[in-house]
């Protein structure tokens, strides 16, 4: 619970920045970094790319941005009140369709298209510094697991090398993962589900001694992050 | 046995000669006969047409009066008059019983007539389908008496047949007033008499005319202005503009002794210098007698014609309505929230000085999701038929008007709220038939039509962009008012802090925000 109290405040202060915009009399702001190819800086430490310190400021009072500043404040509250304080999580889609609803005594919705409130998530994340699932917003579930690891998942305890077939259903959340026992020496990543199944038929990571994981298709953030996580331990 | 006749002889006693008359009996699509509803409003276009050509010519502000009485389902009596200079006696019966008969096919000046066969038509076609004949009154000054005359033409001789010929009472100075019974069929909307006036009101400004509808509804069309139109001058015609025909009918008929001086006096723009030349270059004598000149000879003479550099024809001949009179026109007769018009200078095509006229009204009563409506006009006259035929809606067709603000699909004219009126002034306009409905398609008056058209774009597109901007970001502008209660409470679930607070020190803020929103609303535009 410690850690949530962390993103409350976060989101909070947001909220709080603008009120005290508005106690000073000034036109209310949100300062947001700039996700663009000119604003992103490869550091030659951790070789990783990483967003520089240009920011855009969104302003309420102005034709172009009130609706997105609306829009941005509308759906923070949403994060903070509907999943962070009741410990619930959402998918983008459902996000969305919390936050849609027409603005009273107008013809004008608070989103229209999801894309709309996809990217306001995404400037969320951003401005706070947390990542998406850290703010309660889940990505969909896809991909499997085999291998000698044992996993510690919402109190279950998961012994990935006896899962037959299927193996173990890497959840779209892995922050909160806990590796309990890992003897195995590398990770076999593949998108392809058809691989990981023969692979797993053949029995390879025994025979390899290795962990197998697919994600059929692109690799999802869950996987990701999971893969940043046992890369650091 | 028998001596046989020959084929051809038997063929040469079928030859027989043709009169005009009788070829248009036949053939009454081409001067605009096609079917009784056309019959009518062409009968009321040639008449009206005279009417303001005539007044235009003497310089008098144009009273027309147009009576259209239903005698039965398809029969008509059309009367038009006017207070033009009238007609002398003598001319009467041939002016309106003799076709191809005029003052204006020989000239070179614009007018709304050009052949001569307008009118009398009219009369062809009224006799052709009732037997009646035409009722001419016309007085020519305060102290001459007027004329009445009851006229049909003969079909086989093309000449005029007096039914009638008296002397009447007619408390008018001047005028002409025409009577032509003929079986019709009225109609309103597109393409209608009532449209035609319309449409002549909206080009000629300085008109006032009243007209009459079967159904004795009585229609004004006020006089917006009494400045009258530039009065068109009479040019000679420019060496480019002739065909050898016409060229060897001219050395046959001119009062030069020699050909240098043909050159000179004959034409436009040619002077001694330009004249010497041409004969050069064709190589005959200079002061060879014109009509000696061999047809061979006159080849190349045209040919030397064309190969010489001869300044355009002067322009001055031409009389457009005007950038301010059009638009005042536009303005009598639509109602519309933007009017602009263009005015282009003149140009010339085979050696006939033209020039190009565009006027735009956009908005109001005027239709959103449909075509736009084009107003053609030549000479001041409004075209009603052959739309697609002709090369002022190529021009409108083939110009980009998405650039213009309006959206438009290919080949076909573009959607949006606008009446879009284009008129050609010319010495002579080029249709593609006597019966004056389309414009040929020549090159150099399908770029300048464009080139109008484009400027016209150009002033179009300034209002729209301006006009609907500044609406959207109004309306946005309202929208605050309803985003502060929406603000309010999504900042009070973030923050725990109270709703009503909020909400009131927003609408504060935006009382104060507000001039800053409308300035940059305006730096926008």
């Amino acid at each position: 619970m410690v850690q949530k109290n962390k993103q409350i405040d976060k989101l909070r202060e947001l909220g709080e920045k603008v009120i005290k915009d508005i106690d000073r009399n000034k036109n209310p702001s949100i300062t947001i970094p700039i996700r663009a190819l000119s604003n992103v800086i490869f550091n030659e430490k951790t070789k990783t790319i990483e967003l520089g310190n240009k920011n855009a400021l969104r302003y309420f009072f102005n034709v172009a941005h009130s609706k997105k500043f609306l829009q941005t404040v509308e759906i923070a509250s949403i994060l903070k009140k509907e999943l962070l304080e009741t410990d619930k999580h959402e998918h983008l889609r459902g996000v969305f369709y919390i936050a849609k609803r027409t603005i009273h005594g107008t013809n004008v919705n608070i989103v229209d298209e999801q894309t709309e409130s996809d990217k306001v998530i995404e400037d969320l994340e951003v401005i706070t510094g947390l990542s998406r699932e850290q703010l309660h917003v889940s990505a969909n579930k896809m991909g499997s697991m085999v291998g000698n690891i044992v996993l510690i998942d919402s109190g279950d305890s998961i012994d990935c090398s006896k899962l037959g077939k299927g193996g173990y259903s890497v959840p779209s959340i892995t922050d909160e993962l806990v590796f309990k026992k890992i003897n195995a020496k590398y990770v076999l990543y593949m998108e392809k589900a058809a691989v990981f199944e023969r692979l797993n038929e053949d029995k390879f990571w025994i025979k390899n001694n290795c962990i197998l994981v697919t994600s059929q298709g692109q690799t999802t953030r869950g996987i990701r992050i999971w893969g940043i996580h046992i890369f650091c331990c | 046995m028998k001596e046989e006749v020959p084929i051809a002889e038997k063929l040469a006693k079928e030859q027989r000669e043709i009169s005009v008359s009788q070829f248009f009996t036949k053939n009454k699509h081409l001067l605009g006969f096609d079917n009784p509803r056309k019959a009518l409003s062409t009968t009321v276009k040639e008449l009206v047409d005279n009417s303001l050509d005539a007044t235009e010519e003497i310089n008098i502000l144009p009273e027309i009066i147009v009576e259209i009485k239903q005698l039965n389902d398809t029969r008509f009596i059309v009367t038009v008059e006017d207070n033009g200079p009238g007609i002398v006696k003598e001319q009467i019966p041939k002016i309106f019983a003799k076709l191809l008969y005029g003052s204006k096919f020989f000239k070179m000046a614009q007018a709304r007539g050009q052949q001569g066969l307008g009118v009398s038509s009219s009369v062809l076609y009224g006799q052709l389908t009732t037997g009646k004949s035409a009722v001419i009154t016309s007085k020519i000054s305060r102290n001459k008496p007027a004329h009445y005359y009851e006229l049909q033409i003969d079909t086989k001789k093309n000449e005029p047949n007096v039914i009638k010929d008296m002397i009447i009472e007619w408390d008018k100075d001047h005028g002409t007033k025409v009577k032509i019974e003929l079986e019709g069929f009225y109609q309103k909307g597109k393409q209608s008499v009532d449209e035609y006036l319309k449409q002549t009101a909206i080009v000629n400004p300085h008109l006032n005319l009243i007209y009459i509808n079967p159904e004795k509804y009585k229609m004004e069309f006020p006089r917006v202005t009494k400045e009258l139109p530039k009065k068109s001058k009479e040019i000679k015609p420019h060496p480019y503009g002739v065909e050898l025909g016409v060229l060897m009918q001219m050395l046959q008929d001119t009062k030069a002794t020699t050909l240098q001086s043909f050159l000179q006096n004959d034409f436009c723009r040619v002077s001694a210098k330009v004249a010497k030349e041409i004969c050069k270059k064709a190589g005959i004598y200079e002061k060879s007698r014109p009509k000696r000149i061999a047809r061979e000879e006159v080849e190349n003479l045209l040919k030397a014609i064309k190969e010489t550099r001869i300044i355009a024809p002067p322009t001055d001949c031409l009389s457009p309505i005007g950038e301010e009179l059009t638009l005042k026109g536009l303005k009598k007769e639509i109602n519309a929230d933007f009017y602009t018009t263009v005015t282009r200078p003149p140009s010339v095509y085979r050696g006939f000085p033209f020039q190009i006229e565009t006027g735009i009204a956009f908005g109001g009563d005027i239709p959103k999701d449909e075509q736009i409506k084009l107003l053609r006009f030549a000479n001041k006259v409004p075209l009603q038929y052959q739309q697609s035929a002709c090369a002022i809606t190529k021009s409108v067709i083939n110009t980009a008007w998405r650039n213009y603000g309006l959206s438009q699909s290919r080949g076909a004219l573009p959607i949006g709220p606008v009446i879009l009126l284009v008129h050609i002034a010319s010495v002579w306009v080029p249709f593609t038939s006597e019966s004056k409905e389309a414009i040929a398609h020549y090159p150099e008056i399908i770029k300048e039509i464009k080139l109008a058209l484009q400027d016209i774009g150009r002033k179009l597109v300034v209002y729209i962009r301006k006009h609907i901007k500044s609406k959207e970001q109004k309306e946005k502008i309202d929208l605050f008012e309803k985003y502060i209660p929406e603000l309010a409470y999504s900042l009070s679930k973030l923050t725990n802090h109270e709703k009503d607070e909020i909400e009131s020190k927003l609408k504060k803020l935006l009382k104060k925000e507000l001039p800053t929103l409308e300035a940059e609303n305006g730096a926008k535009e």
